[in-house]
């Protein structure tokens, strides 16, 4: 199973009508997974309640590519485009995920304090039994998270 | 003007309108040509190339454009002569499954192989296709649902209002956003074949939840006339269905269904 990333972020000064967390450059190329999100659970797991309590502060999706079916090299996105390529974007170029979170940062988090946010790869376990080990192994892969507020 | 055909809800078909849509995705499935259920089952993932589009604002248009394809065949198949016998084609449409009611499958979707909704044969895909690094081979479709009922959380099916939640936004790329991540919090509920993009479609269920997804699109369309479809270019092409654009799908009655919550239709009388 994965590991949990944790990234830690300021709350901006009220007001804000709506606050959401935007997660860039997300891995799609294995299993399916839900990433959950906790503010301030430096310790959270798949396993952890997704209550007030632990911090809980929404999930986002990812409905996985369930690995590579061609041979070596197919399911490697081009580092860059070629002048004149007219085809379709790669499929597996990573993706941007956004998670409203606007109730749950303002009942957790002060404005204008730090807090940490843990994301939590989570494969349900008769799931993932049934895949190939490297399909649910370094599944979240997550290259920027932006928090993002809105008058 | 032409009758449109009307979606209707997956738990408010009458026997006989569950019986006409299991002899047309039976006859579907039982055919193993570009007419077939393979076939088109197969578009979404493998056999590659893998045709469908997910995580960009072109999500919604391309999956409309396979519902409709999809549909039509299935109107094909429903209208088709022997060795089946004939039903009339007018009372087959794509039923959407509400999983905001948190009620689960529908009972037209479950029971054993002997009903062509509750699963079908994953055929179609080259062994050479199964590397041992990806989603390993299955003969038939599989399930293994979350829980139902209200409380579960991010383990349970969305709820309606997290839908009417969505309802309300006004931008087509923040709609578009969250109502797939939606979509994909069904297709992992629903666990087994459905939640791997590879053979999703392979799960007859697959096409009532995408009805679903495609009628919440209508229905954000009703909400927000004139909102349109953001920065995409309505004269992108769909593929690998060759006679639709982006603009083409942006009008479900233009396509000649509709969904309704309820119809009532009578013939008028002097």
């Amino acid at each position: 199973m994965a590991d949990a990333l944790m990234v830690t972020l300021t709350c901006p000064a009220e007001p804000y009508i709506r606050a959401d967390l935007e997660f860039h450059g997300v891995d799609h190329a294995k299993a399916s997974f839900e990433g959950r999100l906790f503010i301030n659970n430096a310790t959270a797991g798949p396993d952890t309640a997704t209550d007030d309590a632990n911090g809980y502060a929404g999930s986002f999706w990812i409905f996985g590519h369930g690995g590579c079916a061609g041979a070596e090299g197919h399911c490697e996105p081009p580092q860059e485009r070629r002048a004149f390529d007219f085809r379709p974007a790669h499929q597996l170029i990573p993706v941007s995920k956004r998670v409203i979170v606007t109730a749950r940062l303002r009942a957790l988090v002060a404005a204008g304090a730090e807090f940490t946010v843990r994301i939590v790869p989570v494969v349900r376990p008769e799931h993932a039994q049934a895949l190939p080990v490297n399909l649910v192994t370094d599944l979240l892969q997550v290259e920027r998270v932006d928090l993002l507020t809105y008058q | 003007m032409a009758v449109r055909r009307y979606r209707k809800s997956a738990t408010a078909l009458t026997t006989a309108d569950v019986g006409a849509l299991r002899t047309a995705f039976g006859k579907m499935q039982a055919l193993h040509d570009d007419r077939g259920f393979e076939y088109w089952a197969g578009i979404h993932g493998l056999p590659l190339p893998i045709s469908c589009v997910h995580g960009t604002p072109f999500f919604l248009p391309w999956h409309r454009a396979y519902l409709y394809y999809f549909e039509q065949h299935l109107l094909d198949a429903a209208s088709a002569p022997a060795p089946h016998p004939t039903i009339a084609a007018s009372q087959v449409s794509l039923p959407w499954w509400d999983w905001s009611t948190q009620a689960g499958i529908p009972a037209a979707y479950e029971g054993d192989s002997t009903n062509p909704l509750a699963g079908a044969p994953v055929t179609g895909i080259p062994a050479a296709q199964f590397t041992g690094q990806n989603i390993p081979q299955a003969d038939r479709t599989s399930r293994r649902p979350g829980p139902t009922g209200a409380g579960h959380g991010p383990k349970g099916l969305p709820t309606a209002g997290q839908v009417a939640g969505l309802l309300k936004l006004s931008d087509f790329e923040d709609f578009s956003t969250q109502l797939e991540d939606l979509h994909n919090q069904v297709h992992m509920w629903v666990g087994g074949t459905m939640s791997e993009i590879p053979v999703a479609a392979f799960d007859p269920l697959f096409w009532a939840h995408h009805a679903m997804i495609d009628r919440i699109w209508a229905l954000w369309q009703l909400a927000h006339p004139g909102a349109g479809v953001g920065t995409l270019p309505h004269e992108h092409p769909l593929g690998p269905f060759p006679t639709l654009t982006v603009g083409q799908v942006l009008s479900v009655t233009g396509l000649g269904y509709d969904y309704a919550a309820a119809t009532s239709s009578g013939s008028p009388h002097g």
